[in-house]
């Protein structure tokens, strides 16, 4: 069981241990998400960037990247890995 | 009609809870010690408070958000806490500075003790907000607030020269023979302003907003109500600003207590004109200790989610209706205790200003995002001077603490 | 304006809760995650309470919030979530939920003084 402010900010690295930022957003689909109650919603999406104090506020958007649940190799104390290459980016 | 009566209350009611102790004494001994030149400052600060509650109002009538719930949700829990717990403490040293001024303006017409007086003024203000519903409260206090009007008369008869008034608006500093005199001149110039833009306007403007139930279709007379309403009530800090001039400065008075703000209507109108104008003070001290104590109950309600607002009844609200009875018991034990009420009043308008940039900022970002405000979102004007004051207050937030102690707290 | 995409933080996390009646009775302190690498990630329960929140806070915020707003940690599974806009919306009331005991303590004691249902 992880609670998502443990994850929020937490550091993002591809297998080779290069850093690729830092949690900022877990995404779902939206249809998945309002309409019918569920009983659990799918992630299927990390967000990860380097925000600043602006792109933390709200105030500007964070140039970011983003890969799918299914890129996760481990999630270890502190982080998580990545495979190498999974990543794009979106802004 | 209804709408119309809605509209002309709410801007009598702006109008009358203008003033406060704060703003008051500061008004008052600006215009005694800088004359008119500090008039800018109040007309930069008037400016600010509707443009800050304009957006409050509105956000709160299209999102039915209150502004704690914005400061947690944009800015996070971390510093939503600091927030709070800033909020809290600048709430409660305020509204002891006016139950302090309450019991000062009794105690000049009859020669009680003045903490039972303190005793009187917090079991009629426990009384005043239990057995009230909201709309009453904001209009009893708020119409007699407009007692204060009687200063804006005498002010008005005395000015001998217009010209210098009016070039008060121009900011400008007087000259001054040092170093320490100009520091004192930036003090009052940051206390004046924070005394316009109290936090807890913003704060108790919203959650009223919520109380009223306000929709989409009050946005145009939420505009109408805080521009109206707040420019004509700062007219009342301009006139004390020029008692300041005409009365105090020439007989040499500092005035220190809210009481000898009535010396002027006294000598213009006698006996009649000095009991209206402690009303009009007593009026204008209860109204903001009671907004402060409500602001300090709707923030702790609503960073934690509890349900909150006279609006449900006290048992309905059970955690809010503690926290706001609680506000009223602490803050009456602080000014009870022997602290100088002046003093108090200070420190309340220099640690107001501080948390001013922690209130301001998730409130111009909620009422500028389009996914929340849809087509009620922050238009070019209000999102330029929404910015232009968040930078304001900053700076003005910084300067404070260390103005504070370089006047030896406004001593000069 | 409608997002085909939801994101979690930005839309959940902090959000006011009400129940069945539109009562407020709390704010997303946390949001319950089950998954592992190799499986999907799913958000199943959200975490409300002082106790909750005060985990996310340093000291002495978390410190001051356990002693003076108290310890109390509830889950309300996914399922018993009915809508998500500006506000969570729950299905049924909130002491149905687990939630807003201390209200309801507090209520007790309000009771007592003459007109408490104004």
């Amino acid at each position: 069981m992880m609670r998502l402010t443990q994850l929020l900010r937490i550091d993002i690295v591809d297998e080779d241990g290069k850093s690729l930022g830092s949690l900022m957003e877990l995404r779902a689909r939206a249809a998945a998400v309002r309409g019918r109650v569920r009983k659990h919603v799918q992630l299927d999406t990390l967000v990860f960037g380097a925000p600043g104090l602006l792109e933390h506020m709200g105030v500007r958007e964070a140039s970011s990247c983003e890969a799918s649940w299914k890129d996760v190799l481990r999630v270890e104390r502190g982080r998580i890995v990545l495979r190498r290459n999974a990543h794009k980016r979106i802004a | 009609m209804e709408k119309a009566l809605e509209l002309f209350l709410g801007v009598l009611t702006a109008v009358g809870g203008f003033v406060e102790i704060g703003e008051l004494t500061f008004s008052l001994n600006a215009g005694a010690r800088f004359g008119y030149h500090l008039l800018s400052v109040i007309a930069l600060g008037t400016v600010g408070i509707i443009v800050y509650c304009e957006m409050a109002g509105r956000v709160a009538a299209v999102a039915g958000q209150p502004v704690f719930n914005l400061i947690r949700e944009r800015v996070g829990v971390s510093l939503g806490a600091v927030t709070l717990v800033a909020a809290l403490a600048v709430n409660i040293l305020t509204c002891a500075a006016e139950i302090g001024g309450i019991a000062l303006v009794w105690q000049l017409l009859a020669p009680i003790p003045y903490r039972a007086w303190v005793a009187v003024a917090l079991v009629f203000l426990l009384v005043a907000v239990w057995v009230l519903p909201f709309k009453w409260i904001e209009r009893v206090f708020g119409l007699g607030g407009l007692l204060m009007i009687v200063y804006l008369v005498v002010a008005a008869r005395d000015v001998r020269d217009w010209a210098e008034l009016l070039a008060g608006f121009i900011p400008s500093a007087p000259k001054l023979e040092s170093t320490s005199q100009y520091m004192l001149f930036a003090y009052y110039a940051v206390a004046l302003l924070s005394s316009v833009m109290l936090p807890y306007e913003t704060y108790f403007y919203a959650s009223g907003a919520i109380e009223d139930k306000w929709t989409p279709a009050d946005v145009p007379i939420n505009r109408v109500i805080v521009i109206v309403g707040f420019t004509l009530g700062s007219l009342l800090a301009v006139a004390l600003v020029s008692l300041g001039v005409t009365v105090f400065d020439p007989l040499h008075i500092e005035p220190q207590v809210p009481g000898v703000a009535a010396l002027p209507v006294a000598l213009a109108f006698g006996k009649a004109g000095l009991l209206v104008a402690l009303a009009g003070l007593f009026f204008a001290f209860a109204g903001a200790a009671i907004e402060t104590c409500l602001s300090g109950a709707y923030s702790l309600a609503q960073f934690f989610g509890w349900p909150w607002g006279r609006f449900r009844g006290h048992a309905s609200a059970p955690r809010f209706t503690i926290a706001w009875i609680a506000t009223f018991v602490l803050a009456a034990l602080l000014i009870a205790s022997g602290v100088d009420p002046v003093t108090v009043v200070e420190y309340s308008i220099v640690f107001s200003v501080v948390i001013l940039p922690l209130t301001y900022f998730p409130l111009l970002l909620v009422a500028g995002d389009p996914r929340v405000m849809g087509r009620h979102v922050n238009g070019r004007l209000s999102s330029w001077l929404g910015w232009f004051y968040l930078v304001l207050v900053t700076i003005t937030a910084l300067a404070a603490i260390p103005l504070l102690v370089l006047t030896h707290g406004g001593r000069g | 304006m409608k997002r085909d995409v939801f994101d979690i933080a930005l839309e959940l996390l902090d959000h006011e809760v009400v129940d069945a009646d539109g009562v407020p009775c709390g704010i997303v302190d946390d949001v319950e995650l089950a998954g592992e690498p190799g499986k999907p990630l799913r958000a199943v329960a959200l975490l409300i309470g002082p106790g909750t929140v005060a985990d996310r806070l340093v000291w002495p915020f978390n410190v001051l919030v356990r002693r003076f707003v108290g310890r109390s940690r509830v889950r309300i599974p996914w399922r018993d979530v009915r809508a998500i806009d500006e506000r969570i919306a729950l299905r049924r009331s909130a002491q149905s939920h687990g939630l807003g005991d201390a209200d309801r303590r507090c209520a007790r004691l309000i009771a007592r003084i003459p007109g408490s249902a104004r």
